[in-house]
């Protein structure tokens, strides 16, 4: 996945938006709206939320542009204000005690592509195709809102270690752990599904 | 290589963090080790699951930036208004301490007014107006006042008999 637009396009976008250019800013937000909506949902399991998340962290984006200066890419930069936005939310969502699930809002995807061949033949494909696609949300959810971060920053969006890092402000070998753990856990929790 | 460390390594070839070097190294492996092999691929499994799991957006791009755009015109004007706010809090603040600065110079200047005033009233309280006159008696000095508990006017003249002898007669 191609993460940053050419650097010169996002560089020169970013100056202009930091002169106070909606429009370059609109540029810029159109195109990590997908990545940036996509980290969020991931932590937060609720398309509502991610949306009016991802919304604030734009706004955020654009009354921070000053303090940018570019010692990391745009994308990481804007990563990182969604993911600690998102951070914020699932804590503060936890203090409140909801439980707020996927089901309710989110069209149902096909994820029988993925599925091993065996589990989507026979009359109990519709089954499987919800239980997984439930336990799997469950195992993700299980996992603190740190692992889930950096697994979704792995596995969705394609960052390297390095570049994980630098977003949540961590060392290369917490990454590495932390995924490791993450996927560890996940099967875990599937069991024999996976 | 033992197992957990096996482990570590096809989780970071899952993410194509490792070296070729290792990468083949794990390879030779996982032939000897079938069952970790499962492992693998349950792992790349689960990264195209989670990747699937992710919903478009459910706004466009385009309509999730006219949305962000109003909002960000919004919260402009809300800081335009608390910067306006401000400042006329600013202007009223300022305007208060200048009335209160100048009442306080005016008490000051009041007082001491008041206080000088005093003073000369009280410099000036048993004072008697005197006024010397010439007088044709010899050696004679003359003095004209008003008594103050009398109001009368009075003209002294000391002479050398009642006024130059009257230490001596004392």
């Amino acid at each position: 996945m191609n993460k940053e637009a050419p650097g010169n396009d996002v560089g020169f976008l970013v100056d202009r938006a930091r002169n106070g250019d909606e429009e370059a800013f609109g540029e810029l937000m159109r195109m990590y709206h997908q990545r940036v909506y996509s980290l969020i949902f991931g932590m937060v399991h609720n398309a509502e939320d991610a949306k009016d998340l991802s919304q604030q962290a734009w706004i955020k984006v654009w009354t921070k542009l000053d303090s940018f200066k570019g010692r990391s890419g745009f994308y990481t930069w804007v990563y990182r204000i969604a993911v600690f936005a998102s951070l914020d939310f699932i804590r503060s969502r936890s203090r409140k005690k909801e439980t707020e699930w996927l089901e309710d809002v989110e069209p149902e995807r096909d994820l029988d592509a993925h599925v091993p061949a065996g589990m989507t033949d026979g009359p109990d494909r519709k089954l499987h195709h919800s239980e997984i696609r439930e336990v799997f949300e469950r195992a993700l959810e299980s996992l603190t809102p740190e692992h889930k971060a950096i697994l979704i920053l792995r596995d969705v969006d394609e960052l390297s270690y390095d570049e994980i890092a630098k977003v949540m402000k961590c060392r290369k070998g917490t990454v590495m752990s932390r995924i490791f753990y993450a996927r560890k856990n996940i099967r875990k929790s599937m069991g024999e599904l996976l | 290589m033992n197992r957990r460390k096996a482990e570590r390594w096809i989780s970071m070839d899952v993410d194509g963090e490792l070296s070729s070097r290792r990468r083949s190294r794990l390879a030779g492996w996982l032939e000897r080790h079938p069952d970790m092999k499962d492992l693998q691929d349950a792992w790349l499994l689960q990264k195209k699951i989670l990747h699937e799991y992710i919903p478009e957006p459910v706004q466009t791009p385009e309509a999730a930036w006219q949305n962000i755009r109003r909002m960000i015109r919004a919260e402009s004007a809300g800081r335009d208004m608390v910067n306006n706010d401000m400042s006329g809090y600013r202007f009223k603040f300022a305007s208060a301490m200048a009335v209160a600065l100048l009442m306080i110079l005016a008490g000051i200047f009041f007082l001491q007014s008041w206080a000088l005033e005093d003073l000369d009233m009280i410099a000036h309280m048993d004072r008697t107006e005197v006024e010397w006159v010439e007088s044709d008696l010899p050696d004679a000095m003359s003095m004209v006042y008003e008594d103050a508990d009398t109001g009368l006017t009075v003209i002294w003249v000391l002479t050398a008999e009642n006024g130059k002898e009257e230490p001596d007669a004392g």
